[in-house]
């Protein structure tokens, strides 16, 4: 009966925010074309994905180092595991819109828990299976195993993101639980989920500096020390290795036990607080804020950005997945003004023999990689969510709220670009016209960033949502975006770069820079002409 | 049916949301759960449904407690909140059988139950649709029928007046009546004075947490209506 109601749960779940129910179900012909589009976009991305993992893998084979790539397989789906599940655990788990409901239900908080988690964890499978399945094709190009290792792998892969999102969703819980009573618990769980993050992004930095200090033979021995090192802290990479190098069949067992004993462990004791948390967690929500109540006026348009900038703040989930990179950026540029810029080219480009002058022109992308990785006018128009009606109903023309929501991610991105180009430019030593250019290019970036993800935001926007995570992280427009404006921002950077060597780096930057601004006008000349929907 | 003894819930930086609020509700009891914005009525009523945590005191369901005992409680009792937060992806009848299936209602039973009450509140035709495509009254009638379907010994309500229309108003206290008579107990909150006064046979005002009146309706009105009994306690204590 518990087993069947889990069932139930689960599948309910998933039909609660299941696509083809609406395709199913719906008469609004563009929303379902839009489904169908974002169908056909994340296959996309998803095959990308394959390439990339499946030619790195194959490389790491014709290496010699095909023992590794069990070992680096499994610390790829820890990191990926890990730190996705950190920046989302929370909303899925806690507070979430139907916890009401669900609670006063005859269902055992720990079938509310388990459910909740095997929700996000198939829900977030993707990514890492495709992943491991890509390395997987890669390990059999170059070493030509056995067929027994093919449904070995992709068996396996469905368990080894398990342990690390566990240990993700209990920090989550830890940290949604700190805080408590106090009136910037959203604050301190953010810079604690932003510490964790920062902190893994540091051991992979770490990890790389050991084979980035060795050449040839070293880089070999290195590897396989990592994956060894690796195995000793953290077993089921070895096991792994076992599995799929020695086909040790109980190696196997003991990844797929232990990960489901850990997983069992996990919601039985989160199951004890889960009540306990969520009434603390609702609180939190019903505190009075002390102080004068202000009345201030303010123009149509910024009034609508600071909105933003309030939605931005009362949300765990919103902040640190906008906050990431902008934080990124503050970290690098302050650190780059105490190392010597040799010391950055070595961090950023893993020791490669590059000559400073020949990366300044790169500066603006690699900031603008990391502000710009997401806009939030790509999630700002469906956050609105069902207090869309508010704006919708006040005498706002639409051109001034998307302004607004502009105005935000300018707010969002502008600072946070110019003083870390600003830094770096420092670092580099570089004269006061390549800073201007450098400084105006990554705003041109920003720009562009800001009216083009506006249109996505509009275009693929959803207001029905059972949790924010679905247009945060998983919206349409959010797929969209990334993966255009990251080829695009390889692309420009990779001709800022070598377009370099021939011509002066600034008319490069300058020239981008206008082309940028151009299409960002347009955009946003599109936008603005847009009607609310 | 319903005893809620001593019930006290603190909020964080110390603020008593509820205090000491105790109150009973017999078998076949429609009682009305009143009072001002913000006096604790959804807190309390969130605590009997088992949604909230509290601090102090007890509540027991049919004898169960809703700390020790979850489960009993829940499988006897039935919860609509003032703004209920469905599944909008599913269609109404999709959300329906999921109900259904949680409480075991068999197919038979709830074929009969879904269409009597669907055809009462006249939504029959539209639980083929998603619930995103309902308006905020349709939704409030499926999450109504939700309730009614597994027939709940005890039905909790917040507000469930709000945003129906007035033939699905008297349907609902039509059914009201109607499980009364069966001896299913119900406890809810509103607003809406004139419905309570006409609908409950018990009522408890609650004020800063507080339950400053509780009793018999007819005793506790006397010859005046609610409306003027409520205004008089509670300007009275303040």
């Amino acid at each position: 009966m518990k087993n069947s109601k889990a069932m139930l749960l689960l599948g309910t779940m998933f039909k609660a925010t299941s696509s083809l129910n609406t395709l199913k179900y719906s008469k609004d012909k563009k929303k379902r074309g839009q489904i169908i589009g974002t169908a056909v976009g994340y296959a996309l991305i998803y095959l990308l994905i394959i390439a990339y993992g499946a030619g790195s893998s194959y490389g790491v084979g014709t290496m010699g180092m095909g023992d590794s790539i069990p070992a680096l397989t499994v610390i790829s789906l820890f990191a990926v595991g890990f730190i996705f599940t950190l920046l989302k655990s929370n909303g899925y788990l806690y507070n979430f819109k139907e916890y009401d409901m669900l609670m006063s239900m005859p269902f055992e908080i720990k079938t509310i828990i388990s459910c909740k988690f095997m929700y996000m964890y198939i829900k977030s499978l993707g990514l890492p299976y495709a992943l491991s399945v890509s390395m997987m094709v890669g390990y059999g190009l170059s070493v030509k195993p056995a067929f027994y290792v093919y449904p070995c792998w992709l068996i396996i892969s469905l368990f080894l993101p398990l342990i690390p999102t566990v240990l993700a969703s209990a920090i989550g819980s830890i940290v949604a639980s700190v805080g408590h009573g106090n009136r910037f618990q959203k604050m301190i769980q953010t810079v604690l989920i932003f510490a964790l993050v920062i902190f893994s992004f540091m051991i992979r930095f770490i990890i790389e500096s050991i084979v980035r200090d060795s050449k040839g033979e070293e880089i070999l021995e290195q590897i396989s020390g990592v994956s060894d090192a690796t195995g000793n802290y953290y077993p089921p990479a070895n096991w792994f290795r076992m599995a799929i190098v020695d086909g040790n069949i109980l190696a196997m067992i003991a990844i797929i036990l232990v990960s489901v004993v850990i997983f069992v462990a996990y919601y039985t004791i989160i199951s004890k607080v889960y009540k306990k948390l969520n009434s603390r967690l609702s609180a939190n929500a019903v505190h009075k804020t002390k102080g004068e109540i202000k009345f201030s006026k303010k123009s149509v348009v910024r009034c609508i950005a600071i909105k933003e900038v309030r939605r931005l703040f009362a949300s765990v989930t919103y902040m640190t997945n906008l906050g990431i990179g902008p934080l990124m950026v503050v970290i690098m540029g302050v650190a780059s003004l105490f190392f010597p810029a040799s010391k950055v080219i070595e961090t950023l480009f893993q020791g490669a023999p590059i000559e400073p002058e020949k990366i300044v022109p790169a500066i603006p992308f690699v900031i603008y990689f990391f502000t710009g990785m997401m806009s939030t006018t790509c999630v700002t128009p469906s956050l609105e969510g069902k207090n869309y009606w508010i704006i919708k109903s006040m005498p706002i023309k639409p051109a001034d709220v998307y302004r607004g929501k502009m105005l935000f991610n300018l707010y969002v991105e502008v600072p946070f670009s110019v003083f870390s180009v600003s830094c770096l430019c420092f670092c580099f030593r570089t004269d006061i016209l390549t800073w201007l250019v450098q400084v105006l290019l990554v705003t041109a970036l920003c720009l562009f960033s800001t009216s083009f993800g506006m249109i996505l935001g509009i275009k693929h926007m959803k207001l029905e949502w059972e949790n924010e995570i679905e247009v945060i992280k998983q919206g349409t427009a959010v797929g969209f975006y990334i993966m255009i404006n990251m080829f695009l921002t390889m692309a420009a950077g990779a001709a800022a770069v070598i377009g370099s060597f021939t011509i002066n780096s600034n008319i490069i930057q300058l020239g981008i820079a206008v082309i940028y601004v151009i299409i960002a006008l347009i955009c946003y000349r599109i936008v603005i002409k847009k009607p609310l929907k | 049916m319903l005893e809620i003894l001593n019930y006290t819930k603190v909020y964080g930086e110390g603020k008593k949301a509820c205090d000491n609020v105790s109150l009973t509700v017999e078998d076949g009891d429609i009682f009305g759960f009143i009072g001002h914005n913000g006096a604790g009525k959804s807190t309390t009523i969130k605590a009997v449904v088992g949604v909230l945590d509290f601090d102090e005191g007890e509540i027991l369901i049919n004898g169960h407690s809703v700390k020790d005992e979850p489960m009993e409680c829940k499988k006897i009792m039935a919860y609509i909140p003032d703004n209920p937060d469905l599944y909008e992806n599913l269609t109404g009848i999709q959300y329906l059988n999921f109900v259904a299936d949680v409480y075991g209602v068999s197919e038979q039973e709830r074929a009969v139950r879904i269409k009597k009450f669907a055809d009462e509140f006249e939504i029959f035709e539209a639980l083929r649709d998603q619930i995103s495509s309902y308006s905020h009254g349709m939704k409030q009638k499926v999450a109504i029928i939700s309730a009614l379907i597994h027939e709940p010994k005890l039905l909790v309500l917040d507000e469930p007046f709000v945003g129906l229309d007035p033939k699905a108003t008297f349907t609902l206290k039509k059914s009201m009546h109607e499980m009364c008579e069966k001896g299913t107990s119900i406890f809810f909150s509103t607003h809406v004075l004139d419905v309570a006064e006409k609908l409950c046979n018990k009522v408890a005002i609650i004020k800063k947490g507080k339950i400053i009146a509780c009793g018999n309706t007819e005793e506790l009105i006397g010859d005046q209506s609610l409306e003027e009994v409520f205004m008089e306690v509670a300007n009275e204590k303040q």
